[in-house]
């Protein structure tokens, strides 16, 4: 699979994402899907996220080598990876099971709160 | 949404959802948070303590020395993977960073009724809420023979310090073709796999600079984490090197002597050249002082990390008795987040969440062959109770094997920032 440039910083870090990003493509691929994910981000509980987030930040931090930073990344990559994650689609035993106990809205939750900040 | 109520808590919390001031609180006044212990579970919470509350809570942190140095990663030091100086980590961005006094200084003893912390140097702190994460003691006369002073020469290596430093020397300097031996600890004790891990180290390095040295493991277990993957790594990457011996081959460990340099098992003596042996071990001194263990350990609630015996004192990390969690950093610094979570709620008024815990414990085996095992766990009545796990399978490609090793130098410069920027 060839890499997509998602932005500078992130690419190069994780190949995988370039499939996941791919298949997001694949499940969000109409119009009316998007909007209804920018609206449900828009309405997030970005409290909610930022203590889920908690969670994360055990392992992805800026300094983060092997493991990719997720601050500023895009709402809907982000919603597209985990759920990829959670479907076993995407391969790693560590995200597989932290996506595993992610319901939707937690999801969401996160995604507005990671896109929220500064890279 | 998960949000619980703090009613929700079931009058765990006594005050109003709505978050007014604590009728013990002076009107006005800053809640005050002492957190004893600067390690993995204590510079955590004291920094989402700070950080999360912006300015509402009063934090200070209570720690003997000024630089940290982990554990986590001190086997890849031995190994030669590490420079020892990148394992230490300094409490400027607690203190600069989240405003959080840094008090260099040992508790001797707690004031449960007055809520008050006694400094070994003669000082007091008065608290709303006192976190301990004082880590572990290491309790010497669990083997006969072993003491403060043998570990000069039999360093354990199972605390923060130069004793990390006695092993790698001690490797170094072993005469060719000579024995090491490693006596791993009963259980309960920090870091499961941290033996194993420690054993392929020090056989990782033995290989470079002496091929035809041995190490003798004398465990007191029957059984260890991750064994089938170890010795399948010791297989493969140190053939004949590593000799692992169960009670069942020895008979138990009887004593040790560090003049000798001898372990005395039921069965055998052994005549090491270089030694790690690592004693039973307890919940840090401040733990038992303050009055919050049952035994060696600190029993908590897991919704809160709350002792049993004094709810205005949370009790995190290796200290704990966080029943299915490992004592691990992962954990400490995840079971600080949900008692940060619960304190914050309680004296300011912030929502409280449902608690979440994770753990993931990396292992080093040779170059570019990491493994894992974790689980995420939930705070069940009486138990932090297992949800879901996974654990690296034998036979991983080389590239997968890679994959968790650099995964593991992430999480190394994730924790430690999550913990101390
Ligand atoms: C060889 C080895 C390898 C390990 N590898 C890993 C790993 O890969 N991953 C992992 O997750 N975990 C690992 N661990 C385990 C990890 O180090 C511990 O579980 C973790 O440090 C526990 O955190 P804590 O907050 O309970 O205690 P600590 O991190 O030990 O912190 C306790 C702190 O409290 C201070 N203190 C104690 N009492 C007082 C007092 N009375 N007054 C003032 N200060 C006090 C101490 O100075 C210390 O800094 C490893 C451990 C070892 C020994």
């Amino acid at each position: 699979m060839e890499q997509i440039n998602l932005r500078p910083h992130i690419a190069g870090q994780v190949r995988l994402w370039a499939l996941a990003l791919a298949m997001m493509f694949g499940a969000i691929s109409n119009a009316a899907a998007q909007a209804d994910l920018a609206d449900q981000i828009a309405k997030a509980d970005l409290g909610y996220g930022e203590y889920l987030a908690g969670e994360c930040a055990a392992c992805h931090q800026k300094s983060g080598k092997g493991i990719p930073q997720i601050n500023g990344i895009e709402a809907k990559t982000f919603v597209a990876i985990i759920k990829a994650y959670r479907s076993k689609e995407l391969d790693n035993k560590v995200m597989q099971m932290i996506a595993g106990r992610l319901d939707d809205e937690q999801i969401i939750s996160l995604a507005a709160y990671f896109s929220s900040l500064p890279e | 949404m998960t949000l619980i109520s703090r009613r929700g808590f079931g009058g765990l919390f006594g005050t109003s959802a709505l978050g007014l001031a604590m009728p013990s609180l002076a009107f006005g006044a800053v809640p005050k948070v002492v957190v004893i212990g600067g390690g993995a579970g204590g510079a955590t919470a004291a920094r989402y303590l700070a950080k999360d509350s912006k300015g509402a809570l009063d934090v200070t942190l209570v720690e003997a020395s000024k630089r940290y140095y982990t554990c986590f990663y001190s086997n890849l030091y031995i190994g030669g993977f590490r420079k020892y100086g990148s394992i230490g980590h300094n409490y400027y961005g607690l203190a600069v960073n989240n405003r959080i006094n840094v008090v260099h200084e040992w508790a001797a003893s707690v004031d449960g009724a007055a809520k008050t912390v006694n400094l070994a140097s003669g000082g007091k702190l008065s608290y709303d809420k006192l976190v301990l994460s004082p880590g572990i003691a290491l309790k010497y006369d669990s083997i006969a023979g072993y003491s403060p002073q043998a570990q000069g020469r039999m360093p354990h290596g199972w605390t923060s310090g130069t004793q990390a430093q006695q092993i790698r020397n001690q490797v170094l300097t072993m005469k060719k073709g000579g024995t090491f031996v490693m006596v791993p600890p009963p259980n309960p004790y920090r870091c499961p796999p941290g033996p194993y891990e420690r054993a392929s180290m020090i056989a990782h390095l033995l290989k470079e600079r002496n091929p035809t040295a041995k190490i003798i493991v004398l465990d007191p277990k029957e059984k260890f984490s991750k064994m089938g993957l170890f010795m399948a790594g010791w297989e493969k990457h140190y053939p004949g090197m590593i000799e692992w011996l169960g009670p069942d081959a020895h008979g138990g460990i009887k004593s040790v002597n560090h003049e000798t340099m001898e372990i005395v098992t039921d069965l055998d003596t052994f005549k090491a050249d270089a030694a790690c042996v690592v004693p039973a071990q307890r919940a840090g001194s401040i733990a038992t002082a303050a009055g919050v263990t049952d035994g060696d350990w600190a029993p908590i609630i897991p919704a809160t990390m709350a002792s049993k015996a004094d709810p205005n004192i949370h009790v995190l990390g290796d200290a704990s008795v966080a029943s299915s969690m490992p004592k691990s950093g992962f954990s400490a610094n995840s079971q600080a987040k949900v008692a940060a979570n619960a304190i914050r709620g309680e004296l300011t008024g912030s929502r409280v969440y449902k608690p979440r815990f994770a753990n993931t414990c990396w292992s080093l085996i040779a170059t570019n062959d990491g493994i894992k095992v974790g689980a995420n766990y939930k705070a069940g009545s009486e138990k932090i109770d297992v949800v879901d796990k996974f654990v690296s399978q034998s036979g991983e490609s080389a590239d997968v094997r890679k994959t968790t090793y650099e995964e593991s130098i992430g999480w190394y410069n994730g924790i430690t920032t999550d913990m101390f920027s």
